[in-house]
């Protein structure tokens, strides 16, 4: 430890490894960034063929093949909605980037780990689902 | 025809919730967040409010509160349809006054279900 670090109490930690580490953290933004737009993208596509699909189900006469087939589209609805739930873990893993980001570099300038907040950690993730299954339902 | 309010920031999930309801013969006025839900109902009747939490510029809470402030809309059913789904949120959610809880995905059948029990007849 040298003079200065003993005089101050603080842990210089070194530039280079920041400016890595940062740039490391903005790829992995970019890449979700990336990853939004496939997902949109996709939904947009699958939303389109989707319509279609209801409409000549309208337009077919009443029968059992009908019912099976509006059996199987509304399921289709319920995992189509993949891209809703996905589109917000990415917004948070983001906002998680950004924060670790910018903690390093306070840490970096400062070399205080007390000043060093990573406030998005502390926000839960709006996502607690691991699968697409109809969620829960409850009336107050 | 019974009017109900969706309100959702994502495209998908509108085009979702508004084929389920208009497939069911309910009219449907689209809102991207709560700010824009306020802007568009104005003077229109809404038998039904269909809402996500997590939005731009307005929140689904902010929203239910909001609109429980307005005479007309004091007794109005109001669903959140969210991610969410915490107890604590569904707490706050009770508190702003929301009438259900609906946690993403939704099945159509039983939206339709739901929305059906709570609807004045």
């Amino acid at each position: 430890m040298g003079l200065d670090q003993a005089a101050t109490g603080l842990t210089t930690v070194p530039t280079r490894l920041v400016v890595d580490l940062q740039d490391e953290l903005m790829t992995a933004g970019t890449e979700l960034d990336r990853l939004q737009r496939l997902l949109t993208d996709a939904v947009t596509q699958l939303s389109a063929h989707f319509s279609h699909a209801v409409s000549s189900q309208a337009d077919m006469p009443p029968s059992q093949e009908r019912d099976v087939l509006l059996v199987q589209m509304r399921r289709a609805m319920t995992a189509l909605q993949f891209e809703d739930m996905a589109s917000q873990l990415i917004v948070h893993s983001r906002r998680r980037l950004s924060s670790v980001t910018e903690c390093l570099g306070n840490l970096a300038v400062s070399g205080d780990e007390e000043g060093c907040e990573v406030q998005w950690v502390v926000r839960p993730c709006p996502v607690a689902q691991r699968v697409v299954d109809a969620g829960s339902v409850e009336l107050f | 025809m019974t009017s109900i309010l969706a309100v959702d920031d994502s495209a998908s999930m509108r085009q979702m919730v508004s084929f389920t309801l208009r497939s069911s013969g309910y009219d449907v006025i689209e809102a991207i967040d709560g700010q824009d839900a306020l802007d568009k109902i104005g003077d229109r009747h809404v038998d039904l409010v269909l809402t996500d939490q997590n939005m731009p510029r307005m929140d689904g809470l902010t929203l239910i509160r909001e609109l429980r402030c307005v005479d007309r809309f004091k007794r109005t059913p109001i669903l959140m349809l969210t991610t969410e789904s915490s107890d604590e949120m569904k707490q706050a959610g009770r508190a702003a006054g929301a009438t259900g809880w609906m946690v993403k995905p939704f099945d159509p059948q039983r939206l339709l279900e739901i929305i059906s029990k709570v609807l004045p007849n």
